[in-house]
């Protein structure tokens, strides 16, 4: 029910604090849209790749895209001011699947994993997936059944 | 320097978002030696998006922009383009100096206070012609945090509304000119630190919470202010030259968030100081002259009228809204792009060579003789007349939805695929050719002489009635599900594949040469003479009376005196029941 467009190519900058947080590296979720979205041109390798979550509404990952941000003190109205140490809180290491995930990717850019009721046709499960897809903000890889995965910080 | 293109379109551009543009597009564009521009076209885009991770100078720079035509007019306009973002992010941070952002719709919902519309983190960013609105708990609309170095941020031709607290709170060294501000919480601009400069500015109707807060307000930094009005008495606290206090202007409809002058406005109308060093437009893209107005709006008068034996020979771009008449002889040769909403009347002999692509919604009349060559992309949706002799050669694609009406010796040429849904009438002698796609759903009649030749695969649901002479060549496809009444001398020759359910008739002298293959059910009646040469493989359960086919290659005949003379390929024997008046096995 949903598709999770990724960066899959490094972009750099000259100063190196703002090549880490402001920089989209291989791997990060971009956006996230229905299942069927009609992406555009640019929208594929080697910039981009989809992932296909065809049992999963949008609303369970929209996590995945969520910035990873820091609090760095409060203003003097008392509200918290956040500081982005990265562009995405979360990774998907495309780098550490397994060759047959990262060739289908290379050749068509699109990767559709099973998870909650879905039984259609795809290349990997969610419990085979979820493995690389990676919090940087904790180091720990998801281990949470995606059907169970909150939406509790929304974004976008 | 190169310049290079892309678009975002909810579908058929090169990115589907500007995050993913924003995204794909990132880089160093000085080593490129590139200008990029971002071309959003109108859709709702909901991906909060960050402009960061790319190097930008005063000349090779990331602009996002959306086009004229797919722009907002100075108040909030659902069909245009918009970055609506719910949650917590802000909608859109500027973490990249020399970025340029043209005519956005941003908004804001949901989220918690931290969370701003339009942060400006970096220098020299230009943000030009946006909308920015909170819908409920963000409490800063626009923020500016720059440091300073490479110059100024600069917001100009804006609206800034409904902020839980600040319009515009600025701790970076920003520049505002030309910015109408209003319905904050608290202060309409704020300055925390730095500088922020502010001219023609109207900051009107803050304080919402009646806190003591202002429509200007320094706290901490340095506000300059020349020009700008405000709504209490705050926009001469800090000097300056031009202001003015205690402004209650006349705005189009203020409740509504349109805050476009009127002409009756006495609190900004002329009482700005020119900026045309740096720019000559306005929020909606009108141009400023003469006397420039406070605020993101320039009044420009509407136009007084084109009179009778006008020539319109000119690009008409902008809002034609109420009572456009072209009198009689009026030659319009003018490319209309703009909305034509109201009254429009096309009288006798005038020509309409020109290309409509507005919406024409309410009564728009061709009278006799008038020709109608232009090609019409817009919605018709109300009292279309196209009166005797009128020729439509024009292509319409529109919705035509009441009362469509082709009179006698109307030839109606045109590709028609939209939905048209009630009372078509085609009058005697009318001959339609034309290709219909849509739905045609009540009370559609076709009267006598009238040909049908086009391909009708819609849905033809009620009373259809094709009366004497009238020939049906016509393939139909859909479903006749009531009160289809084919009447003598009718002539179907179509392939008729959809459901006949009740009281069809096959009046006398009715010749159905159609193939039918679905199920006729109830009343089916062939009156004398009638021929029916069909494969009927329905169910045919009353009324049955000169003729009879019925399931599957099973042939049935009633012979003279009416008695079935039955013929199964399987040897099973029927009977006619004279009192159910129903053939039984």
């Amino acid at each position: 029910m949903c598709e999770i467009l990724v960066k899959a190519v490094d972009a750099s900058h000259a100063d190196p604090i703002r090549d880490q947080s402001g920089c989209y590296k291989r791997g990060m979720p971009v956006v996230i849209m229905p299942d069927g979205h009609p992406w555009g041109r640019e929208e594929v390798p080697p910039k981009f790749a989809v992932l296909r979550l065809p049992g999963v509404s949008a609303d369970r990952v929209l996590k995945y895209i969520e910035p990873h941000t820091q609090t760095a003190g409060v203003d003097r109205d008392g509200n918290p001011i956040s500081k982005t140490v990265r562009r995405r809180k979360w990774i998907i290491r495309l780098d550490a699947m397994p060759a047959a995930h990262r060739e289908k990717i290379a050749q068509s850019g699109r990767l559709t994993i099973a998870s909650g009721l879905y039984a259609g046709a795809h290349d990997a499960t969610w419990a085979q997936a979820r493995g690389y897809f990676r919090n940087q903000a904790t180091g720990l890889d998801e281990d949470q059944d995606i059907a169970a995965v909150a939406a509790s910080a929304r974004i976008g | 320097m190169a310049l290079r293109q892309v678009s975002v379109r909810s579908s058929g551009g090169d990115y589907s978002s500007l995050s993913a543009a924003e995204a794909g597009e990132q880089g160093d564009l000085v080593s490129l030696d590139r200008q990029l521009e971002i071309l959003c076209y109108a859709m709702s885009d909901t991906t909060a998006v960050a402009v960061a991770g790319s190097t930008m100078d005063s000349t090779r720079y990331m602009h996002i922009i959306v086009p004229a035509s797919d722009r907002h007019d100075g108040k909030w306009n659902t069909s245009k383009y918009s970055l609506e973002v719910s949650g917590a992010a802000d909608v859109l941070l500027l973490d990249d100096e020399y970025t340029r952002v043209t005519g956005l719709q941003l908004s804001g919902a949901g989220g918690g206070s931290s969370y701003v519309v339009l942060n400006v983190a970096r220098d020299a960013c230009l943000v030009d012609k946006c909308i920015m609105r909170v819908i409920d708990t963000r409490n800063i609309a626009v923020q500016t945090s720059n440091g300073g170095y490479w110059g100024a941020s600069e917001i100009r031709n804006s609206v800034i509304y409904d902020a839980v607290r600040w319009g515009i709170l600025s701790s970076g060294l920003t520049t505002v000119r030309n910015c109408t501000i209003a319905r904050s919480g608290r202060d309409g601009i704020v300055v925390w630190g730095s500088t922020c400069d502010c001219t023609n500015v109207a900051s009107i109707y803050n304080n919402q919470e009646a806190g003591g807060y202002l429509d200007f307000a320094e706290s901490g930094g340095t506000l300059n202010l020349s020009y700008c009005a405000s709504s209490d008495g705050s926009a001469d606290d800090q000097g300056g030259s031009g202001n003015r206090v205690n402004q209650p202007p006349a705005f189009v409809n203020e409740s509504a968030r349109d805050y476009h002058l009127t002409a009756s406005d006495t609190a900004l109308l002329d009482l700005g100081i020119s900026q045309s060093s740096y720019y000559t437009d306005d929020g909606d893209g009108q141009t400023r002259s003469g006397s420039w107005d406070i605020g993101g709006d320039e009044y420009v008068a509407a136009d007084s009228g084109m009179s009778a034996s006008a020539a319109c020979a000119a690009s008409v771009s902008a809002a034609l809204t109420t009572e456009i008449r072209l009198a009689a002889s009026p030659a319009c040769s003018a490319a209309c792009s703009a909305n034509l909403t109201t009254g429009i009347t096309l009288s006798a002999a005038a020509a309409c060579a020109a290309s409509a692509s507005a919406e024409l919604t309410t009564s728009i009349t061709l009278g006799a003789a008038a020709s109608c060559s232009a090609a019409c992309a817009a919605a018709l949706t109300t009292a279309i007349d196209l009166s005797a002799s009128t020729t439509c050669s024009g292509q319409a694609s529109c919705n035509l939805t009441t009362v469509i009406s082709l009179a006698g010796q109307v030839v109606c040429a045109a590709t028609t695929s939209a939905n048209i849904t009630t009372a078509i009438s085609l009058s005697a002698s009318a001959a339609c050719s034309a290709s219909v796609a849509a739905e045609l759903t009540t009370g559609s009649s076709m009267s006598s002489s009238a040909s049908c030749s086009a391909s009708v695969s819609a849905q033809l649901t009620t009373a259809i009635v094709m009366s004497a002479s009238a020939a049906c060549a016509c393939s139909v496809s859909a479903a006749l599900t009531t009160g289809s009444t084919l009447t003598a001398s009718a002539t179907c020759a179509a392939s008729a594949a959809a459901q006949l359910t009740t009281q069809i008739h096959l009046a006398v002298a009715a010749t159905g040469a159609a193939s039918c293959s679905a199920a006729l059910t109830t009343s089916i009646v062939f009156t004398a003479s009638a021929s029916a040469s069909c494969s009927v493989s329905a169910v045919l359960t009353a009324n049955a009376e000169q003729l009879v086919v019925a399931a599957a290659r099973n042939v049935f005949y009633l012979d003279d005196y009416r008695r079935p003379l039955v013929i199964d390929r399987a040897r099973r024997i029927f009977s006619f029941d004279s009192k159910r008046r129903a053939l039984h096995a």
